[in-house]
């Protein structure tokens, strides 16, 4: 279960909403998935069951944080896991690069849910020693649903996570350079060594390390 | 848009591991860099510019002095600040062509063929996207900046228009112009 300390309750205007982080695989069989979160017509969820959710908490290093409704109703989620093996993120040495998503179910958006997941994942003292990113593909974002252009869904990410100490990088990673709306942010942590940054650097455009 | 939105400096890698950071040229600490730039472009370099790069008033005129609401010249500096390339993201006043964005790349002969033209271009387009602009383009003298049109290509500019026997070498044989254009698309497209 999650850790109590790891709970905040967030009042919205569609009433009271749970977070809780660092939740264990086994946890989430006491919670539904909100209908909001899934697979659409033309919008399909970065991860779109409960057993996809369940996966994503068991892998090694994973850090699940979950918007509960009324306590029980899965309403958004953000997670912070290692690269996927054969991506180019995971080839950093020391590997202290992350991938961090996230989302909130259709209907629940605009309640400031997004921001404080984000913020209890981010800000962990942990990741001051690691490279966090996204991969902001543009054909993930719900724009059907938004109402918003790809330019305007891509700055609402920029000021989502701008003030959590991402910036956009460069890089000529294939998927990211495939179209020009595609974003990549990184945070570096604080205590990264210089060194690491430099690798990190070489990375954004498929160069080993020095 | 404030340029920190766009995240520069931005660090770029070049082919051969040269660590270079992208940033917005800084008029009052970079004019002598720029001009130590424009001065190891060979004649032939300076004279497909479109302005004089040898006339110290004209390059001020261009790319000191200019407004920054009009022109945003961006330059490519090596880890002693030297610039190893100059972009110019030109605008235009919000009328009918407030939409559009006209870019250009110019990069010192010691780094081509290392994806430095590529890549500031890359910088560009990102940044044209963080404008909000929905048109770029960016002409070349074909016979001239083959490779930056091949490079361009990479990058989803197509050929728009070729304007016949528009340019002259210093021995006065013309070329070709070439217009080209990006479109930054605004929702998904249907195919």
């Amino acid at each position: 279960m999650a850790d109590p300390d790891q709970s905040q309750r967030l009042a919205t205007k569609r009433g009271e909403v749970r977070l809780r982080c660092g939740v264990a695989p086994a946890a989430l069989a006491a919670w539904r998935l909100d209908p909001g979160i899934g697979v659409f017509p033309s919008y399909r969820s970065l991860l779109t069951s409960q057993q996809s959710l369940r996966e994503a908490a068991a892998e090694p290093e994973a850090h699940l944080c979950l918007a509960l409704a009324e306590d029980e109703c899965i309403v958004g989620f953000c997670l912070q896991r290692p690269p996927r093996p054969g991506e180019r993120w995971a080839e950093l040495r020391p590997p202290l690069m992350q991938e961090v998503m996230g989302e909130v179910a259709r209907g629940w958006r605009g309640l400031g849910l997004i921001e404080a997941m984000l913020a209890k994942v981010v800000l962990r003292p942990a990741n001051e020693e690691r490279i966090l990113y996204i991969m902001g593909y543009s054909w993930h974002w719900d724009l059907d649903h938004s109402r918003k252009s790809l330019q305007q869904y891509r700055d609402t990410i920029i000021h989502l996570l701008a003030p959590l100490g991402f910036r956009q990088f460069p890089t000529n990673e294939p998927n990211i350079c495939l179209r020009s709306e595609n974003l990549f942010m990184a945070r570096v942590g604080s205590q990264v060594p210089r060194r690491t940054i430099k690798a990190f650097h070489n990375l954004l455009f498929g160069m080993a390390p020095d | 848009m404030p340029l920190s939105k766009h995240g520069y400096p931005r660090p770029l890698i070049l082919k051969d591991g040269r660590e270079v950071w992208l940033r917005p040229l800084q008029p009052a600490e970079d004019e002598e860099r720029l001009f130590k730039f424009l001065a190891s472009l060979s004649n032939d370099d300076r004279w497909y510019l479109e302005f004089d790069a040898t006339d110290p008033e004209a390059v001020r005129r261009e790319l000191l002095d200019c407004n920054p609401r009009c022109v945003l010249p961006i330059v490519a500096v090596d880890t002693r600040d030297a610039v190893l390339a100059l972009a110019t993201l030109q605008r235009f006043h919000a009328g009918a062509r407030g939409h559009i964005g006209r870019l250009r790349v110019t990069v010192a002969p010691s780094v081509r063929g290392q994806r430095l033209g590529t890549y500031v271009l890359l910088d560009l387009i990102q940044l044209a996207v963080d404008m909000g602009l929905r048109v770029l383009t960016a002409q070349f003298v074909r016979g001239v900046e083959d490779q930056a049109i091949r490079a361009a290509r990479r990058l989803d500019f197509f050929e728009q228009a070729v304007v016949p026997d528009y340019a002259k070498d210093p021995r006065g044989n013309s070329y070709d112009l070439v217009i080209m254009l990006k479109r930054i698309h605004r929702g998904y497209d249907d195919f």
